[in-house]
């Protein structure tokens, strides 16, 4: 990696989709706040990303391009990249493995229809991933996953298998081949503007959030060599006027640094993981394997 | 007292085992408490070590088997191990044995994995049920550290408070357990971060500082001998943003004349004893 930091700006084009599925809220008023993406939000977001020359990720559920499809197609267009989001935004812990199956099938064969291309990112739509989930990523031959937390600025390589029993000791899975592309809440839009009763109240100015969103930028720019940044947002909440205005200086802000690339999440996977094989990665990250866990087999070294 | 005030600056290692607390199981969030080992802890012990600080971390057995390596390096580094379950379970609804099998279970594992006995307990989501404050006595903890009695100076914990909605409130015994303060407003978890339905607020960490700071200022000035101290968690205050507005009080609360840092069993031990001689 050559960047010293790379920056990937990343959509959940959610559109309509998010407000049954994640919310349960189906009134005109709520999928109205999803309606605005189509012709005002995702425009001025890729306006803006044109502006700054700059190519973004956007996680599209089908349904949002069936709905939407041409600023889809702009979106492709203009070289960003888009990643797979479900069908309807559907959440995996509702599906057994098969029925995750009829969904990625359903949805490739939406975005095939639709765009011509076959996604290789995913982003879980509401965020709780199951082993389930992460069983079918790797069999639909996915390159990463980006909704994970176990990182901030660097990926790493999912475990399958893991189990956690309450009341039992963790155990460990085994890394895998699919790549985790760090998430974060700090650096997620939805829940910190948009107000959604009972679960998201706090509300920020747009200035309230820039500074979270920079200071987490600043750290990285410092500490993490080589590293990724993401942020996370969602049409319908940061193409609002005042955030977008705010997105656009902090672009601004982000490119005044030397040795900050802009890049698509997938870009930045592939090319993590040709410098980091599995084999050799594993044993460089005990922390992330199982490799710091206690074992009974060693002798007490206790004071 | 010789020192003005002393900062004990304590941390609450659950890893992913908070999570379940919150009805929260899927690998989103139980990533999030694996960031308190992968990259969290070694921040904060890093940043101790520049710092030259001694601290108190609060390991619930759970992660000590989970991350014995980091747990070791805690240890090994001259900071304070407390008790903070088992599994890091609730104790609510279990009987006097159950509580029994926690205790034991959990001092179980910080001998085989850390060698170690605390004398200090943190609760689990502050609950304490009818049975845990005799148990902590009977087990010879000296401290137990997640009420908000007093701010800044110790206190006895009572055993047999009653109250009824109809009646006045009834006042139980006090017992050699020794009160260590705690409050939300320095518990970095309902500050930073999002768990729908109990924490929402996501405030920036130069928001959380200024309350730090404010309430650090109050106890500097008005509490001599006092103790300020935290419930910060690595998965929370780990993040980079957050590391470096720790390390900012830090420094600002070193310039103060007479301000230490220490572990909280060393605090409460002095205390005691300097109750014990007047």
């Amino acid at each position: 990696m050559t960047a010293r930091l790379t920056v990937c700006l990343s959509c959940d084009v959610d559109s309509m989709a998010v407000w049954p599925t994640a919310f349960g809220i189906t009134s005109p008023m709520a999928m109205s706040r999803g309606e605005i993406e189509g012709e005002v939000a995702i425009p001025r977001v890729l306006d803006l990303l044109r502006k700054h020359q700059i190519p973004g990720t956007f996680f599209v559920p089908v349904f949002t391009m069936m709905a939407f499809p041409d600023p889809i197609l702009r979106m492709r267009d203009e070289g960003h990249e888009i990643g797979f989001h479900g069908w309807m935004h559907e959440a995996p812990a509702d599906f057994d493995r098969d029925g995750l199956q009829e969904v990625m099938d359903k949805g490739f064969a939406g975005h095939r229809e639709i765009t011509g291309l076959r996604p290789t990112g995913y982003r879980t739509p509401g965020a709780d991933i199951t082993p389930t989930m992460i069983d079918a990523l790797l069999d639909n031959g996915f390159l990463y996953e980006a909704t994970l937390s176990a990182g901030d600025f660097q990926p790493w390589y999912i475990r399958r298998g893991d189990q956690f029993v309450l009341g039992e000791p963790f155990r460990f899975g085994t890394p895998s081949e699919l790549v985790a592309m760090p998430f974060s809440w700090a650096l997620n839009d939805f829940q910190q503007v948009e107000f959604v009763g009972g679960w998201s109240t706090t509300m920020k100015t747009a200035e309230q959030l820039r500074e979270i969103w920079q200071a987490e930028f600043d750290f990285a720019y410092d500490h993490a060599q080589g590293g990724v940044f993401t942020i996370c947002m969602h049409p319908q909440a940061i193409g609002r006027g005042s955030r977008i205005a705010m997105l656009d200086d902090f672009i601004t802000y982000m490119k005044s640094k030397d040795g900050v690339v802009f890049s698509r999440i997938g870009d930045y996977a592939s090319q993590w993981k040709r410098a980091n094989p599995l084999e050799e990665w594993v044993p460089q990250h005990p922390e992330l394997t199982g490799g710091w866990a206690f074992d009974e087999g060693v002798v007490n070294q206790g004071t | 007292m010789a020192s003005r005030l002393s900062v004990c600056l304590a941390f609450d290692f659950d890893t992913m085992a908070v999570w379940p607390l919150f009805g929260m199981t899927s690998g989103q969030a139980l990533s999030r408490g694996e960031f308190g080992a992968t990259v969290g802890i070694g921040r904060i012990l890093d940043l101790l070590k520049r710092h030259d600080i001694k601290a108190t971390f609060y390991v619930p057995g759970f992660t000590a088997l989970a991350y014995a390596v980091a747990a070791r390096r805690i240890r090994d580094e001259g900071h304070e191990i407390g008790f903070h379950g088992y599994m890091h379970e609730s104790l609510e609804g279990l009987d006097e044995a159950g509580v029994r099998r926690t205790i034991d279970l959990g001092l179980e594992t910080h001998h085989k994995v850390l060698g170690v006995r605390p004398v200090g307990y943190r609760t689990v989501g502050g609950e304490f049920g009818p049975h845990l404050i005799p148990l902590l006595v009977e087990y010879g903890f000296e401290y137990e550290s997640t009420m908000g009695t007093k701010d800044f100076y110790p206190f006895p914990i009572r055993h047999g408070d009653r109250w009824t909605p109809d009646a006045p409130f009834q006042w139980g015994q006090p017992t050699p357990l020794v009160g260590v303060p705690f409050s939300y407003g320095l518990d970095d978890m309902p500050n930073f971060e999002f768990v729908p339905g109990w924490a929402t607020n996501m405030k920036s960490p130069r928001e959380f500082g200024q309350h730090w700071q404010a309430e650090f200022a109050y106890a500097y000035d008005n509490c001599p001998g006092g103790i300020f101290t935290t419930d910060l968690h690595p998965q929370c205050i780990g993040r980079g943003s957050r590391i470096q507005m720790l390390e900012g009080l830090i420094e600002s609360m070193k310039q103060r004349d007479g301000v230490v840092f220490e572990r909280t069993g060393d605090y409460v031990r002095r205390w005691v004893a300097e109750g014990a001689a007047s």
